[in-house]
């Protein structure tokens, strides 16, 4: 019989002790962080030339509604 | 001198055949003589009774788990129940039972051909078949009842005799062929380890660069998420509206789940990032082993053998070590 906290967890193994913890990757946000931000700014670069390209051949061009009132 | 003894013996015989027709009339009290008194039922035709006959019927039956015998006796009129103890009583217990509640009833076991039964037979071995029952001249036929508890003693043939051979030599030379096998099973394992240790190395480089590249593998799958995210938040804030935006990221994520569904039409695992990462670290494991020349179905074989060897010993260990019986093989899970 599991404790009544754990019967929907899986925290505790099958006596109520308690797993061991998972893999840690150390300074883990950290290395997120230094792959995520890079390759988001490169992203919007390559979306930039994207849209300058669509633009330049004239294959999709926006209409300019900046000012809603 | 031989032949007066001889004389003597007879003499004393047929004086000891004759005294028990004396002693019935003058050794009996009062109350045997009323009983004696009364008509012996069995010889009387029926016609001649005044009181109704017992139910000329002997049963034997189990009644919870006790044997019981239930008889009429001739003098009382009377069925009486006599409860039995097979493995203990024998059948001149059993007659001594019934003439000591009844002393006007003489009875005598038969077996179902008239043979008469030693009165030292147990009950036990008389209950392997049907018998008779004679209480004053009267026959009753018993059948033995079904038994409670089977006893696994059985006749005893050559078939026993080579069991008990059998067990003999076992008792005599198993500890020595346990010894036996251990020592064989410890050389064994020492030939496994040998030939193991190389391949745990090469196994061991193997699982670390393949376990790199997977990990280089989820690595990347953030960096294309991160360009995704990036491209589509200036397309949609710098460039373009979300009015626009909106059906290319539906579209895109549509494309993604169609990519999850393709993903289980070719590998038939759901697309479960631990599951899809495991995949990823075989595929790399075995494009390393083939380019090593690493023989992986040997591997395998040997880490199996030495599994089961090392079990063997485990049961070993009872009887050398610790003077128990072997323990069964168990079923692998």
């Amino acid at each position: 019989q599991l404790p009544p906290a754990a019967t929907h967890m899986n925290c505790c193994c099958f006596y109520g002790g308690l797993c061991d913890t998972g893999d840690q990757t150390p300074f883990g946000l950290f290395r997120i962080a230094l792959v995520v931000v890079p390759f988001l700014y490169v992203g919007t670069q390559i979306s930039k030339s994207f849209a300058a390209l669509l633009e330049e051949h004239d294959i999709f061009v926006p209409e300019d509604d900046d000012d809603d009132d | 001198m031989a032949s007066v003894r001889i004389v003597g013996k007879v003499t004393a015989r047929l004086l000891g055949s004759v005294q028990p027709l004396h002693c019935g009339v003058r050794h009996t009290t009062l109350l045997h003589q009323i009983q004696h008194r009364q008509p012996s039922l069995g010889k009387r035709p029926a016609l001649f009774f005044s009181t109704l006959a017992p139910s000329g019927d002997v049963s034997l039956k189990y009644k919870y788990g006790r044997l019981v015998l239930e008889a009429p006796l001739p003098s009382r009129n009377e069925k009486c129940l006599f409860f039995l103890r097979p493995m203990l009583m024998s059948v001149g217990d059993l007659i001594d039972d019934l003439q000591r509640e009844d002393p006007g009833a003489t009875a005598s076991v038969l077996s179902t051909d008239g043979e008469r039964v030693a009165n030292t037979t147990l009950i036990d071995a008389l209950l392997d078949k049907d018998f008779q029952l004679v209480i004053n001249d009267a026959v009753y036929n018993v059948s033995s009842p079904e038994k409670v508890c089977t006893s696994s003693e059985h006749a005893r043939d050559l078939e026993d005799m080579k069991h008990v051979v059998h067990l003999l030599h076992t008792a005599l030379h198993q500890p020595e062929h346990h010894l036996l096998k251990e020592r064989q099973l410890l050389e064994k394992l020492d030939n496994l380890q040998q030939e193991l240790s190389p391949m745990e190395k090469m196994k061991a480089q193997l699982s670390r660069s393949a376990e790199f590249h997977a990990s280089r593998s989820l690595w990347t799958g953030m960096a294309v998420l991160s360009v995704q995210g990036g491209a589509l938040a200036w397309l949609t804030w710098w460039v373009y509206s979300w009015d626009v935006m909106e059906p290319v990221t539906y579209f895109i994520t549509y494309a993604t789940s169609m990519g999850a569904f393709a993903y289980y039409v070719l590998t038939k695992q759901d697309y479960i990032y631990p599951d899809a990462k495991d995949r990823q670290f075989l595929r790399y494991f075995y494009k390393g082993a083939s380019k090593k020349k690493f023989n992986v179905t040997k591997y395998n074989e040997l880490k199996d053998e030495l599994a089961q060897v090392e079990d063997d010993l485990k049961r070993l260990k009872y009887p050398t070590q610790l003077q128990l019986p072997l323990e069964h093989i168990q079923p692998k899970p």
